[in-house]
């Protein structure tokens, strides 16, 4: 298990993100719970869009078919760990700064 | 389950949204000091798997699918509180960057996979190891409980917002998430047995 011990933290998170790559062809177009329910109790007419996302629905907007999820699943991942990490990393400093 | 804008009343919203401040702020608060050093890079990966796990749905019954929450596998591996900035990060850049969630809705959805799918479910874990003396049950139990309970909440807040009736909305958002839950039951498992295989150091024991 040495090298267990070399790997870093991005190298888990770029892992993870190659496996949601290849995995989010498979993943199923069906509604989900809410949404199943939102139709058959027709509250999906409520449902406003109050602002455009930029990879709405896990696509990319100038990229056809499937290549564009799984890119959004890369980004997504990537940007999702990094954000936490920088977060996580800064609070850790204002946390240790508060009890010096 | 995440809810999309225009699903909740504006009281709901406002209660929802207050609610997940304060929670999320004694989250903040109660993180071990400097969140141990060595909790910061997990929590980045743990964040990594919540999203890919979130992307990807498996079809159940009747049409419908349902996806993975990862929030008491969050709580396990990183702590319940650094589990509830994990989640509420993810469903943050969920609703910001891809639409998934809305924007007045984040603090429901804050609320129902953050505060109730990651810290109470891990409050039923730890009482359930307590009461069984055994991890693998408590981990599947309180796995399954966590999508339960994190979709009953979605359920009561439509239904205080006028969108459904509760006697409908309850019984089916619950019912469709009990079979949702018995996948997020064995992914947590199977990830609690990897990750104590490979890193037994970073399981939260604690809580």
């Amino acid at each position: 298990m040495r090298v267990l011990e070399r790997i870093k933290w991005w190298h888990g998170a770029i892992l993870i993100g190659l496996i949601a790559a290849i995995l989010v062809p498979l993943s199923s177009d069906l509604p989900d719970g809410l949404e199943w329910m939102a139709e058959r109790l027709s509250f999906k007419e409520f449902e406003r869009q109050l602002f455009k996302a930029p990879f709405s629905d896990y696509s990319i907007p100038s990229i056809q078919g499937f290549i564009g999820t799984v890119l959004s699943a890369l980004i997504g991942v990537l940007v999702v760990s990094v954000a936490t990490y920088i977060v996580a990393r800064a609070l850790a400093k204002w946390r240790s700064k508060l009890t010096e | 389950m995440h809810i999309p804008d225009g699903y909740l009343s504006v009281p709901v919203t406002a209660v929802c949204g207050l609610v997940s401040i304060c929670g999320l702020a004694l989250a903040i608060r109660r993180l071990k000091v400097g969140i141990e050093d060595a909790k910061v890079p997990t929590m980045g990966v743990i964040a990594a798997f919540v999203f890919a796990a979130q992307m990807l749905n498996f079809p159940i019954a009747f049409g419908v699918s349902g996806h993975v929450l990862g929030g008491l596998l969050a709580a396990i591996i990183v702590g319940p509180e650094a589990a509830v900035l994990v989640m509420s990060i993810v469903l943050i850049f969920q609703a910001l960057l891809f639409g998934d969630g809305g924007l007045t809705a984040l603090g429901a959805n804050v609320l129902n996979m953050a505060l109730i799918g990651s810290w109470c479910a891990f409050a039923i874990f730890k009482l359930l190891v307590w009461l069984l003396r055994n991890d693998g049950i408590a981990i599947g139990v309180a796995a399954w409980l966590s999508v339960v309970l994190s979709s009953s909440a979605c359920a009561v807040e439509l239904w205080l917002s006028g969108s459904a009736p509760l006697k409908l909305v309850l019984p089916l958002m619950a019912g469709i998430h009990a079979i949702i839950g018995i996948g997020e039951a064995l992914v947590t498992s199977a990830a609690v047995v990897f990750v104590k295989r490979i890193r037994p150091q970073i399981i939260s024991t604690g809580g």
